[in-house]
């Protein structure tokens, strides 16, 4: 088969998806607005499609660069898949809020597969080039996505916000890229940093200009992990945008983020055969991840305590998330970046179920303050009970996905020296346990409601799934283990 | 000769961008941008990318401006004696002062690390070999970098849409 069929086979995935957006937007014009729910149910059947062919990669033994500059590896495969299945669970989210099917056109779906994209590119290859072109889409769906209630006034703001920094902190990533590659000649990642490379190259002039670009990188990096200091835009784009948008953020275009932060590191500064000074200096890069890492979990898990809005309280919750992962990536080794992507896996578990919960009772009491769900645990005892799973799970207790997640954060961290940031992290992890279990006092502490909660039977299942999900996955640790480190392929290949 | 002329433009350049900052009018700042596109333009032609400085003013001059033109026309934001709401908007001056520290900051930066920098001279009179030969960069887009080509159609299309979502008049709402 010539090379152009075979890169169309490692594109499948991609191919499909574009296909499945094209399609749901002729669609939703012919149905002429109207039962733009079976616009969904079109939408998940390409997404079923998109992972069948991403589970058909799965299996792929060795990585390989189609078009000289997508690589299809395990890596992006895992990135991929979850992107996937957080998708199907947004779209289920827009089908079953009874706010979205108002406001809910099949553009809607359209721009999330189309921030879909952009994430499947931007994780899967080491070219600059495409890698900004897979943020921009991911970041210009977002906007709009953002800004979907078009009367409300706070949705409004989000977007506008949104669009604001995030013009601004890409516009700084471009100017930092375009640097880089005036420094080492190339935007091919991989070249960089090996010995004859670039980098080497400069590095042994001056570490100044490298050091320079980057940080404006790591800038554009950081705003859409919402690191501080990129983090201000989270709170009010989180609250303001429609929730299941807010999902999206908050769990695919997050974790998104750390997969292109991933790459790129390890690109760079990790893989085999690069030269001594490159990989030292990479270590330097490290620490200012680490001091990052402190300041923004410890930032997000204070400003979270302060928060009535359960909406808000996730988004700070979801910065101090933030933290934590960098501890992976801060540590620069692949055992790091292996509990890195761990911990990610399980924010997408325990973070589309509170998210779920939230949409949940947003449509039963019309509004998402803590306040408002006191003595609703009684009510709807299933969600709520499953709630609590996902509160322990985001605190990091055991016996959930997101103990074991922290557990390999914390004992990566230690094994590199990094006891400060350590301890830091477990104190947070105290102070986080307070805001998050006054949701569950809310729930189950007061006397129970007088206000009845209409059943949602398909939303609690999924979230009751994703809760079972997060407990099982606790306890039985080794399957995802396993493939968080086989999709480091990425620092071997 | 041409580095008076670069001088020059360079000049003409930076003041444009000024007055697209200062000038009171949005039609003033138009024209602005306008005079500092064409000034780029001509230092890109000094530089010898030929294929640039065309696009720079065919795409940008040419398309782009006429484009925001219109828009500040049919918004209505045209006559000559209106101003910036700028006092009513969340942008004061202490924030848009902390914004250009923080655009000063980042272009400083980018001068040190190019000041610093290993980079290779390159010889006076233009690029050693033609970089910006169009048959080069057809091939170039229709072959190497051909994936990326086809993801920017994805983009403008996405872009588009999204726009049209924020935009468009809300129709459908009571037919729901």
């Amino acid at each position: 088969m010539n090379a152009y069929l075979e890169g169309l086979r490692g594109l499948q995935p991609e191919i499909v998806m574009t296909i499945t957006a094209l399609a749901a937007l002729v669609f939703d014009l012919l149905l002429k607005g109207r039962e733009s729910r079976r616009v969904g149910y079109l939408t998940l059947a390409g997404l079923a499609f998109t992972a069948w062919f991403l589970l058909g990669q799965w299996g792929d033994s060795a990585p390989r660069t189609v078009f000289g500059m997508v690589a299809i590896d395990q890596f992006g495969n895992f990135f991929k898949l979850f992107t996937v299945a957080a998708l199907a669970m947004v779209v289920l989210f827009v089908m079953h809020d009874q706010r979205e099917r108002e406001h809910g056109v099949g553009e809607y779906y359209f721009l999330l597969l189309g921030a879909a994209i952009g994430v499947f590119f931007m994780v899967s290859t080491n070219n600059l080039l495409l890698m900004v072109l897979g943020f921009e889409l991911l970041s210009l769906a977002s906007y709009s996505l953002a800004g979907f209630h078009k009367g409300d006034r706070k949705s409004a703001e989000a977007a506008m916000k949104y669009v604001i920094f995030g013009g601004l902190a890409t516009g700084i990533m471009l100017y930092g890229m375009s640097l880089l590659y005036g420094l080492t000649g190339t935007i091919d990642l991989a070249k960089m940093g090996v010995e004859g490379g670039g980098l080497v190259t400069q590095l042994a002039k001056s570490p100044v200009p490298v050091g320079i670009a980057m940080v404006l990188i790591l800038a554009g990096f950081a705003y859409k992990v919402s690191v501080a200091p990129f983090h201000f835009w989270t709170p009010d784009v989180y609250e303001g945008a429609p929730t299941p948008v807010t999902t999206f953020l908050a769990v695919a275009s997050k974790a998104a983020g750390f997969g292109v932060m991933l790459r790129f590191l390890g690109a760079i500064f990790l893989r085999p055969g690069v030269a001594d000074s490159v990989a030292a200096y990479g270590e330097r890069i490290g620490l200012l991840l680490a001091i990052l890492a402190a300041i923004t979990m410890t930032l997000g898990n204070f400003a979270a305590l302060r928060q009535t809005s359960l909406k808000r309280m996730l988004a700070y919750s979801s910065i101090a998330h933030a933290g934590y992962v960098l501890i992976g990536v801060a540590c620069m080794t692949e055992q790091g970046f292996g509990a890195a992507l761990y911990y990610l896996a399980a924010y997408y578990f325990m973070n589309l179920g509170a998210f779920g919960f939230l949409l949940y009772f947003e449509g039963v009491n019309g509004n998402d303050s803590v306040e408002s769900l006191k003595g609703m645990g009684f009510k709807a005892p299933l969600i709520s009970c499953v709630m609590v799973a996902f509160l322990v799970s985001l605190t990091g207790l055991p016996p959930t996905v997101g103990f074991y997640g922290k557990y390999l954060l914390f004992v990566e961290g230690v094994n590199q020296g990094l006891y400060w940031l350590v301890v830091v992290a477990a104190l947070n992890s105290v102070v986080s346990l307070f805001y998050y279990l006054r949701v569950a006092k809310a729930l189950f502490l007061a006397k129970p409601a007088e206000r009845e909660a209409a059943p949602a039977p398909v939303l609690t299942g999924f979230v009751t799934a994703l809760g079972v999900a997060t407990v099982a996955l606790g306890i039985y640790v080794l399957p995802l283990v396993a493939w968080a480190q086989r999709s480091l392929d990425v620092l071997r290949g | 000769m041409s580095e008076l002329l670069f001088y020059a433009m360079a000049v003409i350049a930076l003041l444009g961008g000024l007055g697209v900052i200062f000038s009171k009018s949005p039609m003033g700042s138009v024209l602005s941008l306008l005079g500092s596109f064409f000034a780029l333009a001509v230092i890109y032609l000094l530089a010898g990318f030929h294929f640039m400085a065309a696009v720079q003013i065919l795409v940008y001059a040419g398309a782009i401006m006429v484009l925001f033109l219109f828009v500040i026309m049919l918004l209505n934001l045209g006559g000559m004696g209106t101003r910036f709401e700028l006092s009513a908007a969340p942008l004061t001056r202490a924030r848009s002062q902390i914004a250009a520290a923080v655009a000063a900051g980042v272009g400083l930066a980018g001068l040190i690390a190019v000041q610093r920098a290993s980079l290779p001279r390159i010889a006076q009179g233009g690029a050693p070999e033609r970089i910006d030969d169009i048959n080069q960069i057809a091939i170039a887009l229709f072959g190497r970098y051909s994936l990326p080509f086809q993801a920017v159609s994805v983009l403008l299309l996405t872009t588009m849409v999204a726009v049209l979502v924020l935009a468009k008049r809300r129709t459908r709402e009571s037919g729901q």
